[in-house]
């Protein structure tokens, strides 16, 4: 299902579904792009999206929010 | 109850097909159809469980054919109905055709935008001892209610372990059906995926759900 959304992960890559069956929402934390050393919360938070923090997509890279 | 809304695992509804840059909204009417059902759950006329039932609680083919807002749309018009606030031809003439009945609770919308900010905390006082601790392992009870439930069909009598402890939380399958809010204990329980999805599963897969305690023995 990731593939339907454009990811495609390493083989190995440990994949956690959360089904969020109560109250409670979960998000995920996205892992830090790499070049990313030294920037800012604020240039760091640019790289968010909305699907990389419901598990159905990688932060942004640098070079494709690059100002 | 097992309806086609529990979704959870069934083939056959092709690609998930993403929108990219996807409004919240798609047309006028959702964001008003999503305000009115706010609004009105706001008048404490039912619970958030009893309008997930009203949503969840048709054939399937009507489930099935209509959008995600015509659902919610479907499902605030029974609610009204169903209480009396208004009738089946003021829905059919789109505009009141009787006297209102007064409501105890009307939010304007300065109330309403407080309230959606806020949220709406499930979360109560413990009426007893948990049960279960976090590394229990635990097996689902093969639950199969024709009333509301969050126990995906999935995930019944399955083996896991519990890896998070929740406090006490209102409990749907009582709350959704004016038996008051019973909480009961809630847990994260994690299954391997090869326990849920046979040996064919990703063996790197594992799924989390969240489990009111009626839902749980130990394994």
């Amino acid at each position: 299902m990731l593939r339907d959304f454009g990811v495609e992960l390493p083989e190995d890559t440990e994949i956690r579904v959360w089904d969020s069956t109560a109250e409670l929402r979960y998000l995920v934390v996205p892992v830090r792009p790499e070049g990313t050393e030294g920037w800012s919360e604020d240039d760091l938070a640019a790289l968010v999206t909305r699907d990389s923090m419901i598990g159905t997509g990688l932060a942004a890279r640098p070079e494709q929010v690059a100002a | 109850m097992n309806g086609v809304h529990d979704m959870g695992g069934m083939h056959g509804f092709g690609p998930v097909e993403p929108e990219p840059d996807e409004p919240v909204f798609h047309a006028e009417w959702e964001r008003r159809a999503f305000a009115l059902t706010l609004a009105m759950g706001a008048t404490g006329q039912w619970t958030i469980d009893a309008s997930r039932f009203a949503r969840e609680d048709w054939p399937a083919p009507a489930y099935l054919s209509r959008t995600y807002y015509e659902m919610w749309l479907a499902g605030l018009e029974r609610l009204l109905a169903e209480r009396g606030l208004v009738s089946g031809d003021e829905v059919e003439a789109g505009r009141p055709l009787h006297p209102a009945r007064p409501l105890d609770r009307v939010v304007d919308a300065p109330a309403a935008m407080r309230m959606v900010r806020s949220g709406g905390p499930s979360n109560r006082d413990a009426p007893r001892p948990a049960a279960f601790a976090t590394g229990d392992r635990v097996r689902t009870r093969n639950l199969n209610p024709p009333t509301h439930t969050r126990l995906p069909r999935y995930v019944r009598g399955k083996v896991g372990t519990v890896v998070l402890v929740h406090g006490a939380h209102v409990f749907p399958d009582v709350n959704a059906h004016g038996g008051g809010e019973d909480p009961q204990w809630l847990y994260t329980v994690r299954f391997a995926g090869r326990d849920l999805w046979g040996p064919d599963s990703d063996p790197t897969v594992s799924v989390s759900f969240d489990a009111f305690e009626p839902y749980l023995e130990a394994a």
